[in-house]
């Protein structure tokens, strides 16, 4: 290599006078596109980034109670209009699409130590080290966050940061989504796989039970946090029964998902007894108001960053000698925050590590 | 993952040896009361640092301030315009018929210290004092036929924080301290349909 700049030098010392002007020029002709294009690599983006990837979704039509929605993040350097993005699979009669402007507000700290080169792994052992690596830590961390300005390295004037709505008005059996179009500044369409958004008929009968009220019957959009572990956090379901009832288990039709621990909590005027539901049933007493707490973990969802699926729930109950179930259904999504998609999305930064190794470690 | 928070690792460990100092090197008549104010001194330090999540401190003018995350807590707000009567053996299709937004709060300022450091700090966990949520006339939600008859309607969920706030000098010491018990968690807000009578 030393040996290549010599000769250079050399070759542009025996070159004529004229000469050397036009390499000069050139040398500053290249000189001025390098300083333009990193201008726009700094703050323009590849095209534009869609927050809905790897998407496992399953929506029975009258399974459980089910929304006609899909909500995602997107960011962009160019203003989207919601004529600019369609869903190739499905007729444009039968989906509408809206935009909600979302609010950008500080720079979260651990993005900045992530522009910094943090080691998370070291970071973790430091802060669960004890008094031993108390002085080390703080050496880290004021190291980490020396300098921290929140509009430094992200302009978020630069940006559109919305919440994309897609909903449907008469999705049928067999139906699908896999991927969404974008139509770009230039009129270019780009295509982004999301994963899979499918509607069945199947049907899991629920059972009737007679002064049985389920007081929340779905939910919607609940956020989940990537890790090595996959949870999906805790599920809350709340009803009341009339009568006495047993109930026996809480099972998940979803394949990857597995169900951790349920804690069960009987409330009445005077008291709340809190019991972990194991092989054994639980009886809970007439009159009463219960809270079921769920934890849950995904195969699927162990160290990937963008994610959302619908957790489908059974409540199995023995009622004088009669099995009994209620469905209750749950779409769930990670959202990541903007600076996040910034910093991953244009600087190529990766956040598996703060995530599995640290913060839900 | 719950952080030890260093500077009341710090606090702990001093008021521990202190406390050792003064039941074993003094010999006087008071040294039993004087233990068990050390003791709980002590236990409050320890209570105190396991209700706290590390968040983020900025140093300035000899002080340090921080947040901390002191826990989850949810809001809910009803969407009162979606209220809906279902009934078994039947779909029931709840939605609103005109936009409506939902907001949600900082129960208290997050300014603290500095003028705006404490809103600065206080985004670095991920709060922000207000939130909104807008359901839309395209959003609708499906109640199936097995579900038991009654009024449904639509809750919105707003996910927050407890934010801890406190001054530190540089040597460790605290000097003071506020709590707001609720601080909205940015662009984390989702939908719950629920019965209510």
């Amino acid at each position: 290599m030393l040996q290549v700049k010599i000769q250079l030098i050399e070759c542009y010392l025996i070159m004529p006078k004229i000469k050397r002007f036009y390499v000069i020029l050139f040398m500053f002709i290249i000189l001025l596109n390098g300083c333009s294009n990193s201008a726009s690599t700094n703050s323009s983006l590849e095209k534009p980034y869609v927050a809905l990837q790897n998407s496992n979704i399953v929506i029975p039509l009258d399974f459980a109670t089910t929304s006609n929605y899909i909500s995602f993040e997107v960011v962009s350097d160019f203003e989207i209009t919601k004529e600019q993005i369609t869903v190739p699979s499905l007729p444009v009669e039968i989906y509408d699409i809206e935009l909600v402007n979302l609010t950008i507000s500080d720079l979260p700290m651990h993005v900045y130590f992530e522009y910094n080169n943090v080691d998370w792994n070291k970071m973790y052992e430091l802060e669960t080290g004890g008094n031993e690596l108390l002085i080390e830590y703080n050496a880290y961390t004021d190291e980490l966050s020396n300098g921290y300005d929140s509009n430094t390295l992200i302009d978020s004037e630069d940006y559109y940061y919305y919440e994309v709505y897609l909903s449907f008005s008469e999705i049928e059996d067999g139906d699908e989504i896999t991927s969404i179009v974008i139509e770009n500044s230039e009129g270019i369409e780009i295509e982004y796989d999301i994963g899979y958004i499918g509607f069945t008929n199947f049907y899991f009968e629920a059972s009737d039970i007679d002064g049985f009220i389920l007081k929340t019957i779905g939910s919607f959009g609940r956020v989940i946090y990537p890790g090595s572990y996959g949870s999906l956090g805790e599920e809350v379901i709340s009803f009341s029964v009339r009568d006495e009832i047993n109930l026996t288990s809480v099972t998940t039709l979803n394949d990857s998902i597995n169900i951790d621990k349920v804690t069960v909590s009987i409330i009445s005027d005077d008291y709340t007894v809190n019991k972990l539901l194991t092989d054994e049933e639980i009886i809970i007493p007439a009159n009463s108001d219960v809270e079921i707490t769920i934890s849950l973990h995904d195969e699927d969802f162990i160290n990937v960053l963008d994610y959302a699926t619908n957790i489908h729930l059974q409540l199995n109950f023995v009622d004088e000698d009669v099995t009994a179930s209620i469905n209750y259904s749950s779409l769930v999504q990670t959202k990541k925050n903007f600076y996040e998609i910034i910093a991953s999305y244009r600087d190529k930064l990766d956040f598996t590590s703060y995530y599995t190794d640290y913060a839900n470690k | 993952m719950q952080f030890i928070d260093k500077h009341h690792l710090l606090i702990t460990y001093s008021t521990l040896i202190k406390c050792t100092e003064r039941v074993y090197m003094k010999n006087n008549t008071k040294k039993f009361k004087k233990y068990f104010t050390c003791l709980t001194v002590f236990l409050l330090a320890i209570i105190l640092m396991q209700t706290n999540v590390y968040a983020g401190c900025q140093s300035s003018g000899g002080y340090s301030y921080c947040a901390y995350d002191g826990g989850t807590v949810n809001t809910t707000v009803p969407i009162y315009e979606s209220q809906t009567y279902h009934t078994k053996g039947y779909q029931t299709t709840i939605g609103v018929s005109y936009s409506v937004t939902d907001t949600a709060s900082a129960t208290g300022s997050l300014s603290y210290g500095l003028s705006s450091w404490g809103v600065s700090v206080a985004g670095t966990i991920g709060v922000t004092t207000s939130e909104a949520c807008t359901t839309s006339t395209n959003i609708t939600f499906t109640v199936p036929s097995t579900t038991a008859s009654g009024y449904y309607r639509i809750n919105v969920v707003f996910p927050g924080k407890k934010v801890n706030f406190y001054t530190f000098t540089s040597e460790g010491t605290l000097i003071s301290s506020r709590t707001v018990s609720y601080a909205p968690s940015e662009n984390s807000a989702y939908r719950v349909l629920s019965n209510y009578a």
